[in-house]
This record gives C-alpha cells, structure tokens and sequence, in this order.
C-alpha cells in the first residue's frame, strides 16, 4: 500500500512540476514540489522508504527532462540523507524549518544544475538572469515545500502511517 | 546510526552508478515509459491550468474585449484582401511552373497539438506536446505556432514528444534574412525578459546590410526545416570583432508563456521533372 500512496504521490507531483508555468520574476525557476516530496519523507519516515523514494523521483524528474537517468537521483538522495542525518535536532513539524529546507534545498540543486550544465556550455543565459534563477529556486522552494510537505502529513494520518516522533510520544 | 547512514548512502551511490551506466536503449525506454505514464496527468493539469488562465483573462479583459473585436475584424479585412491577391499569384505560379514541366508542389501538412508539459528542472528550452509516433510525429520535425518557427521535435514516444525550442543553445537552423537573401547559422540564446524566443544569427556576408525589423526565415538548407518558415525578427546588428562577418539578434513574435497548441510539420518531397 505504501508503494501505491509513494506512486501515486509522485506521479501528481511530477505532473505540476512539469506542468505549471514558471514565473517571470522568479527567473523561470519551478517549483519544486518532487523535492518537497523527498522532504517528507527525509523527516517523518525512516531512511529506507526515503532512499526508494528519492531514487525513484530522481528517476522520474529525469525521465522529464533531459538530464542523464541518475542525477536527480543522487542530488534528490543526498538532500535526503543529509537531513534525515539532522532531523533529530530539527523542529520537524514547523513550517519554517520546511521553508528553510525547501530554499536550502532547491537552491543547493539548481547551483548544482547550473554548475552540471555551464560545464558543458549548455546554458544559454546571462550572469544576471542566472543568480536570479538561484534566488528565484530558493524562493519558490520555499514556497512549495511547506504545502507539500502539510498535504502529505494528512495523506499520512488518513491512512494511518503515523511518523515516528508521534508513535513514541503516545 | 552513523553506520545505517553510511550504507544507505552507498546503496544510494551503487544505484546512481548502475542508472549513470544504463544502455542509452534501456535509459530511452525508462524515459519513454515515464513520459507516457505521466501525460495523461500533465494534460488534466494544463487543461485546468488554462480554464483558470481562461477565466481569470475573461474577467479582466472584459472591457477590453470591444477594442480587440474591432482589431481583430479589420486584421480579417486586410487578409482577405491579400489571400485574394496571392490566390492570383498562385494562379500564375502554377501556369509557369506547368510549362517549364515541375510537378506542383504540395502544401505542408500540419499535425495540431497541445503543450502538455515544460522541462520539470527548468533549464531546458522544451515542450511537451500530446502527440508522439502513433500520430505520426518523428525526430526531427520542425515545429510553428501561428507567430512562426518555435523548434523541431527531439524524442518521440508513442503518445507525446518533446520540443527544442529555438531558444536553447542546441538548437542551429540555417536561416536567411527576407529581403535580402543573405545566409546565416541561427543558434538559441535562452528567452527575453518577456518571455519571447531570443536567437542569435551568425556569419552573415558583412557586405549585405541589415536593418532592425528585417524579417528572418528558414532557408530549408540543413534538411530538417522546410524553408520560408519565419524565425523572427532582427532586434539588432553588429559586427564581430575581426570585422569578417556581421551577426544580429532575432527576436520571435511568439511567446512560449502563452502558447498553448503549436504545429508539427510533416514536411512533403517536392518532386521535380527529370
């Protein structure tokens, strides 16, 4: 049942990723709803459901685009890992630790992207409309994560998959 | 804790390693397989996306919509009156191309489609339209909107296909300023501030003088886009600094914010008399 609430979670966020337009002010930046995804489950599930699902989100966000199968994966499973590493001295449930993670986040993959992309000179763009994509990345991570990561915390309860921290404190 | 971290982060590596290292033939089916499962999602999205578009445009361009009608039926006057002189033209055409013995040749067919979905990481210039092999678009398809030429077809599954667009550094046409025939190489630039496609085109004659506003078109060299199909226009000329050649920026008419079908076309052989 997991695995079907994990394919389908993923499909509909892949879906607006891919979907709705990008934002003028914000660089073209999209928002990052399959990262948000990722967050989830870095910080209420354990690793191992957080490993499948963020490479198989990098999978997807890949399959998408036209970055080689693998690379979201390792950018998608090491934000993953990294802060479920931290979780323990994070407010998991605040909003603005799942802004702060979300800005963190995008912008920590989008420099990566860039980084990826200009060294094969395959970024058309110039200096200055790149640093507002980064800005613009942070922004809308910011923006998208909180929600994302709320929607599926009620995904959760209303299936029963009640995180750890709750199930130790009753 | 630190030892369960370091193993998944090495089953993590091994997995990137085993997906880095795929078979471009089994990397393309993953891919395929993906876009054909997520479509049907991306075109229940951007048909909600575009009634709101829709709705909230109808509300504030109400009162607008009077000046528009009047625009539009003078627009409808002004291209009557030149269909009705190309047709004339046409006539001629065929007469002259009849006694120098050339087989007419046939008007492009166009494959409509709807845009369904952009590049999820948001630095590719592509499209995804709901149309693939099944309809019969293949690679290397040239792609236009009613404004012009946007980019030709790059990978195609059964029910989608994704668009490069002129904008993306990848993309080369070979194109040709209107008026005055000159060649040049056009290679993609990232979109304007408002979203248009910005190119650039390069190695023009330096002796042919440009002006901004100049039309540009395909010149059908390369094998890939018919020619005449209009690219844009010239935004602004210069000169390389070995003063070998001059090169100018091409602004399209289209905006890829606000297109919602474009056109595949599916170029016929134009037959000639032995």
């Amino acid at each position: 049942m997991r695995i079907v609430v994990l394919l389908f979670v993923t499909l509909v966020a892949a879906a607006l990723q891919a979907t709705l337009p990008t934002l003028r002010w914000t660089g073209h930046a999209t928002f990052p709803f399959l990262l948000g995804v990722v967050l989830h489950y870095a910080l209420t599930h354990r690793a191992s459901h957080m490993v499948v699902a963020a490479l198989w989100i990098g999978i997807l966000d890949d399959g998408l685009g036209r970055m080689p199968l693998g690379v979201s994966s390792f950018g998608y499973a090491t934000c993953g890992l990294l802060v479920a590493y931290y979780r323990e001295s994070m407010a998991v449930r605040a909003w603005t630790t799942h802004m702060v993670l979300g800005a963190g986040g995008s912008l920590v993959m989008t420099i990566a992207s860039w980084l990826m992309l200009a060294k094969e000179d395959l970024v058309a763009m110039p200096w200055n409309w790149v640093l507002f994509k980064f800005a613009g990345s942070a922004l809308t991570g910011a923006m998208a994560t909180p929600v994302v990561i709320a929607l599926l915390h009620r995904l959760d309860r209303l299936l029963g998959y009640v995180p750890r921290e709750e199930a130790h404190a009753s | 804790m630190r030892d369960k971290q370091l193993m998944y982060g090495l089953v993590v590596a091994a997995m990137v390693l085993v997906l880095l290292n795929l078979p471009a033939s089994v990397a393309g089916a993953v891919q395929s397989f993906v876009r054909e499962t997520v479509a049907p999602l991306q075109e229940v999205v951007s048909g909600a996306w575009s009634s709101v578009r829709e709705g909230a445009s109808s509300v504030r361009g109400y009162g607008g919509l009077m000046a528009e009608n009047k625009r539009l039926s003078e627009k409808a006057t002004e291209l009557e009156a030149r269909v009705r002189q190309l047709q004339g033209l046409e006539q001629q055409n065929v007469s002259l191309r009849a006694q120098l013995g050339f087989k007419r040749s046939q008007s492009m067919p166009l494959i409509a489609c709807a845009i369904i979905g952009r590049d999820p990481d948001g630095w590719w210039h592509t499209l995804r339209i709901n149309k693939g092999a099944a309809d019969g678009v293949a690679t290397n398809l040239a792609v236009i909107s009613v404004d012009g030429l946007i980019g030709r077809t790059i990978s195609v599954s059964p029910h989608t296909a994704d668009v490069l667009l002129l904008s993306d550094p990848t993309c080369q046409v070979s194109a040709r300023i209107a008026r005055t025939g000159a060649f040049g190489v056009l290679t993609g630039r990232g979109p304007n501030w408002q979203g248009q496609v910005v190119s650039r085109l390069d190695y023009i004659n330096k002796n042919v003088e440009i002006v901004e506003g100049d039309e540009v078109v395909t010149s059908g060299l390369g094998g890939v886009f018919p020619g005449g199909l209009l690219v844009g226009q010239v935004d602004r000329v210069y000169t390389d600094r070995s003063g070998l050649y001059q090169y100018a920026d091409i602004v399209s008419k289209a905006s890829i914010g606000q297109l919602e079908y474009v056109f595949v076309v599916r170029t016929p052989r134009e037959e000639t008399s032995p």
